[in-house]
């Protein structure tokens, strides 16, 4: 296995606590931004390594700094610690064993683009999660890392833990804002973006927990060194979370651009039961579902699995094996999408509900002649025509199941019942 | 009949208070407090926290309707949230869920009579890698059996 | 400014204005339920698309600026493509029950769906369904017909700041309810059945009144402040069946407040006076004639008459009656005036007026301020101490019991004459009553307390033998 960064410590007992932290070279790299780095040369540095956000969408987080507007104040960063997307556990690891590396990122990042008040979205879910933040955050107020003229310099920046409350669309980055100020989490009209009007209205930097815990090492190592790992357009290591049919799903830290059938094989232990693989989902449940054929050719980086027709989203990888009935599946899903549109849009409101009571009848064996055409027509009515891109997520799935596995759709249709029985 | 935070509560309510620009920012992390105090969120609390966060109650009702994942009023002392999205249905979570289903003889959104267990279907709590999962109040309970599950169900008093 | 093309018309409109705006301010009609010009902008109904060219898809014309040189084409296939499918979401959990929905026939949901939409469903499984209930005084809810497009609730929110109403639940179960125990009920609560799209919110007072396309509808004032509200009335067989705002920027925007919504009630009430009538020395009442009434009137006017003139009478008859008050020498001219309530402000500007007068700067204009502020003092001074041979109250107020000094004082004249829309204290005692006509009855302007001098129709018949005060007084 290669040598871990990110995740290499969260096994150690005790690697929460700041003295711990303090024994890694905890804390150096901040210090160094502060002192040695002017904001704009550290943005730079961050563009120069080529670190994309690892919360979905893979924007460069160079850029996305960059397109603050540096006069206007206050500025506010969000740290998306909202993790709901069905197939996604990182970023709880990161806050419950090493939440030390994401304040140590926040306050690089809050330097970079000169903010000076910071909030980290919790799902409120992660009651331990935000406890242990929380500790940590009070500790390194004690060590005068946090609050007013951190590390002796002029520059003051505060952490505040916000805790969401059941609400998968409050990881989309304007939902997440609209629920801090105390509304509904419906997303926001863009444009305009967060970055030049966000959080109170005020430019805002939102990054996830992931991207955020990246900078220590980015800082300490080289920009260089973090390309030396991954695709020449996907640097860096990536924790691939690996959940379903495997010997041993968790989280894999490796270069973006591993071979799936590598994670699956040699850290997942291969699928369980001795089955055989029938299809993957390479990045969080939004993600356009794979075959097995199309997994043994897939590599995982950003270029290589949207090439695949999917998305490496958060690097949750869902794998499914032979006995999975596919129909089942996507009824699953599209419940969850359903559950979680914010309903605000049209037609994600009721497309979302309608597809979900379509998948229901036809799982219990009532689907009709003319389903699947009307299932597609509807996603083709959603997708593109919403606020924000949940509409889409919950077209993809429906398109991509029925795409690669419309014969099982067929057979439920004709047969009212399932091709697989295990 | 109307309620009013101790003043253990007010303080955290004070402490809040410095660390929002806009007051209806308030409004998540009361519900918190009003969570906490009460064990469980009425019309009483919400009208509460609609007082001292300054907005109508209708507001607080909608904000508070829309997150699923604040504790009811009238749920039991422990409310059992079993994740039911793919990665953990891909591992057995409707089995878990039938099983406290026939063990506490209710099904989701339901409490047993004597107050003790509130069974919930909830969608995925992000630990798909040590799935099946049921969060039990605060605490998860990962990689799950319907054994292992009995074992934690006796413990709790 | 920026210059853009909306349907190849050449478009000018200001920097940061919605496509929407644009198009609307230029009389091109794009579809839309959630966009209001008053409230904020929301972008929930997705309704509004249109083609902007360069741009990969239709946009929400709501929510898309205009820019220089931008090129928008309001009607297309794919356009027409999307609205379609947008309604058929609407109406997969729609009750579809326009034959005893009140909104029918103003339905926005009715008119696009005919437009764009289909004419058979693909739905075919259970609709979920809501509450129909009373959210306030004057409104009812049936969740079952909504649209979601938050209207209603941002109006509360930004106009009123009352926020009775909110969105509860999440996804397709979002409902709009109240917070039990805190009904809708604020001044203004009726717009909200306005500005409801559909007919989700319908006004109690007019449920079930009558079809809106078996009415009449013409425009007026309302009287019932300085304010002076716009107004388009609903007249179904010789009645008014409601009111409701109509769009004046200067004026009312686009509200008008609950009290002046239901104050057509005081033109149909049961104390209306229809007929000219004498009462003799012994009290003993006879029917008379316009005419008959004119004779006398003439006949007992003199330099020694009082004349109490109300702010509720229009520009015409202050006018007339000035040339009267010319005409034979009267010099005792008082003002009657509704007593002052208190201003109420809302949010993007609309008010009550404090003064619950239509027309007291028409009288100003007409009488001058000395009259307005004095006249009424000196008119019950000149009566109590027996100055006045004659006092000719000409009144009109709704909704209002003249002042008791002045039904004492008026015992004390030999001739008392009242000309008046509604029965009274003051005509129980008169010798000559005139009935005249309210606002609804007869074409006239009040000039309300910006000076704006407004023009309000005729809505109905006269009440039995009622005449304009114009009318009478010319005669005279
Ligand atoms: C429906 C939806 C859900 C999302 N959920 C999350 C989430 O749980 N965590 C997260 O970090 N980003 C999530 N995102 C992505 C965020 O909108 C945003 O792109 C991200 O937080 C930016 O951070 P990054 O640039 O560091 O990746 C979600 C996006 C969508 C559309
Ligand atoms: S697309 Fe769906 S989740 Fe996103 S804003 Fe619209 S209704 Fe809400
Ligand atoms: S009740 Fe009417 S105004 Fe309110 S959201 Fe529904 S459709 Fe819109
Ligand atoms: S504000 Fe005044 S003019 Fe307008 S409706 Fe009310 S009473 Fe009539
Ligand atoms: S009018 Fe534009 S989205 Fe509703």
């Amino acid at each position: 296995m290669p040598e871990k960064t990110l995740l290499k410590h969260t096994d150690t007992p005790n690697s929460e606590t700041m003295d711990f932290y303090l024994s890694q070279k905890g804390y150096e790299a901040s210090r160094k931004a502060l002192t040695s780095y002017e904001p704009a040369k550290l943005i730079d540095e961050v563009k120069g390594s080529g670190l994309r956000g690892r919360g979905g969408a893979g924007f460069s987080t160079g850029m996305k700094w960059s397109f603050v507007p540096k006069d206007i104040f206050p500025k506010y960063l969000v740290c998306n610690a909202d993790e709901s997307e069905p197939g996604t556990f990182k970023d709880r690891a990161l806050i419950e064993r090493y939440p030390h590396s994401v304040i140590e990122g926040i306050i690089i990042a809050c330097w970079a683009v000169q903010i000076n008040s910071a909030f980290i979205y919790i799902r409120g879910e992660f009651t331990l999660g935000a406890k242990k933040l929380q500790k940590a955050i009070d500790e390194a107020y004690q060590k005068g890392f946090l609050g007013k003229n951190i590390f002796g310099s002029k520059f003051n920046l505060d952490i505040t833990v916000h805790r969401g409350a059941g609400a998968y669309i409050c990881g989309e980055e304007t939902g997440l804002l609209t629920s801090i100020e105390g509304y509904r989490g419906y997303p926001k009209i863009k444009p305009p973006f967060p970055a030049i009007q966000g959080l109170f209205a005020k430019p805002t930097v939102i990054n996830n927990v992931e991207t955020l815990a990246n900078l220590p090492y980015i800082l300490n190592n080289g920009a260089q060194w973090f390309k030396s790992m991954g695709t020449e357009k996907s640097p860096g290591p990536k924790i691939f979370c690996v959940s379903g049919h495997v010997n041993k799903p968790g989280l894999y830290e490796l270069p973006l651009g591993t071979p799936c059938m590598e994670i699956i094989n040699n850290y997942g232990g291969g699928v369980w039961k001795n089955r055989k693989l029938k299809a993957v989902i390479p990045g969080g449940s939004s993600a356009p579902v794979l075959t097995a054929a199309q997994a043994e050719k897939l590599n995982m980086d950003y270029e290589a699995v949207a090439a695949a027709g999917s998305m490496l989203g958060s690097g949750g990888l869902i794998v499914m094996d032979e006995t999975v009935c596919m129909v089942n599946a996507l009824y699953n899903l599209i419940r969850f999408y359903h559950h979680e549109s914010c309903g605000q849009c049209t037609p994600c409101r009721y497309g979302t509900g309608w597809l979900d009571k379509i998948l229901h009848r036809m799982e219990h064996g009532n689907g009709k002649q003319g389903d699947i055409e009307l299932m597609l027509n509807i996603c083709d009515n959603m997708r593109g025509k919403t606020i924000c891109v949940l509409a889409d997520a919950a077209a993809m799935p429906v398109q991509s199941f029925i795409k690669n596995f419309r014969d099982e759709f067929e057979y439920h249709i004709k047969e009212h019942k399932c091709t697989v029985t295990i | 009949m109307p309620k009013t935070f101790n003043a253990k509560t007010m303080e955290k309510f004070q402490a809040l208070s410095q660390r929002y620009p806009t007051k209806d920012a308030l409004l998540l992390p009361v519900l918190r407090l009003a969570e906490e105090e009460f064990n469980g969120i009425d019309d009483d609390a919400m009208e509460l926290v609609a007082g001292l966060v300054g907005v109508p109650p209708a507001k607080v009702m909608s904000v508070f309707t829309f997150y699923t994942h604040y504790r009811r009023a009238g749920s039991g002392k422990y409310l059992l949230q079993v994740c039911s999205t793919l990665p953990c249905a891909l591992r057995g979570s409707q089995e878990i869920f039938e099983h406290l289903k026939k063990k506490l003889g209710i099904d989701s959104e339901e409490t047993t009579k004597d107050g003790k267990f509130t069974l919930k279907k909830v969608e995925c709590l992000g630990s798909c890698g040590t799935s099946p999962v049921v969060q039990i109040n605060e605490d998860y309970y990962e990689n799950l059996t319907t054994e292992k599950l009995d074992e934690i169900l006796n413990k709790l008093q | 400014m920026v210059k853009l093309r909306i349907n190849n018309k050449e478009i000018i409109a200001e920097p940061g204005t919605s496509v929407m705006k644009a198009a609307l301010d230029n009389g091109i009609f794009i579809p839309h339920f959630c966009y209001h010009p008053a409230l904020s902008i929301s972008g929930n109904c997705r309704i509004c698309v249109v083609s902007v060219k360069n741009m990969p898809k239709p946009v929400t014309s709501c929510t898309t600026a205009v820019a220089e040189g931008m090129e928008v084409e309001t009607e297309n296939k794919d356009i027409a493509a999307i609205r379609k499918s947008v309604l058929e979401f609407f109406l997969i959990n729609h009750p579809i029950d326009c034959p005893v929905c009140d909104q029918a026939g103003e339905c926005t949901l009715q008119d696009f769906t005919y437009l764009y939409g289909s004419d058979h469903s693909r739905f075919s499984e259970e609709k979920r369904t809501w509450h129909t209930k009373d959210v306030g005084p004057l409104v009812k809810l049936w969740a079952n017909r909504c649209v979601l497009c938050a209207r209603c609730v941002r109006f509360l929110n930004e106009i009123t700041k009352t926020g009775e109403l909110g969105i509860m639940n999440r996804g397709d179960r979002n409902v709009i309810d109240t917070f039990p125990g805190m009904p809708v009920d604020n001044p203004l609560s009726g717009n909200i059945v306005d500005i409801c799209p559909v007919g989700a919110l319908i006004s109690k007072d007019f449920l079930y009144q009558a079809r809106v396309w078996f009415m009449d509808f013409k425009q007026s004032v309302c009287p019932m402040c300085a304010t002076g509200c716009n107004i388009t009335a609903g007249v179904y067989q010789g009645k008014i069946k409601r009111f409701a705002p109509t769009k004046n920027l200067k004026v009312n925007q686009y509200w008008m407040c609950d009290y002046g919504r239901l104050s057509y009630k005081f033109v149909h009430s049961d104390n209306r006076l229809t007929a000219f009538l004498t009462r003799s020395q012994a009290g003993s009442v006879t029917k008379t004639t316009l005419q008959e009434s004119v004779n006398i009137l003439k006949n007992s006017l003199s330099g020694d008459t009082a004349v109490l003139a109300s702010a509720y009478m229009d520009n015409e008859g202050l006018t007339a009656l000035k040339t009267v008050t010319d005409k034979y020498g009267i010099k005792n001219i008082g003002c009657l005036l509704k007593p002052d309530g208190k201003a109420q402000a809302f949010g993007g500007g609309f008010k009550i007026s404090h003064d619950n007068n239509p027309n007291r700067k028409g009288f100003e204009n007409v009488f001058g301020k000395a009259v307005l502020d004095n006249g009424y003092r000196q008119v019950i001074d000149a009566v109590k101490t027996g100055k006045a041979g004659t006092l000719y109250v000409i009144n009109g107020i709704l909704d209002y019991a003249l002042p008791q000094e002045l039904i004492d004082a008026a015992g004390k004249v030999k001739f008392l004459v009242v000309q008046d829309t509604h029965s009274s204290a003051l005509t129980e005692k008169a010798h000559l009553v005139l009935p005249s006509c309210t606002y609804a009855e007869k074409n006239g302007a009040f000039t309300n307390e910006q000076g704006m001098e407004q023009k309000f129709n005729r809505l109905i018949d006269p009440a039995g033998a009622a005449e304009p005060d114009n009318i009478i007084l010319n005669q005279l």
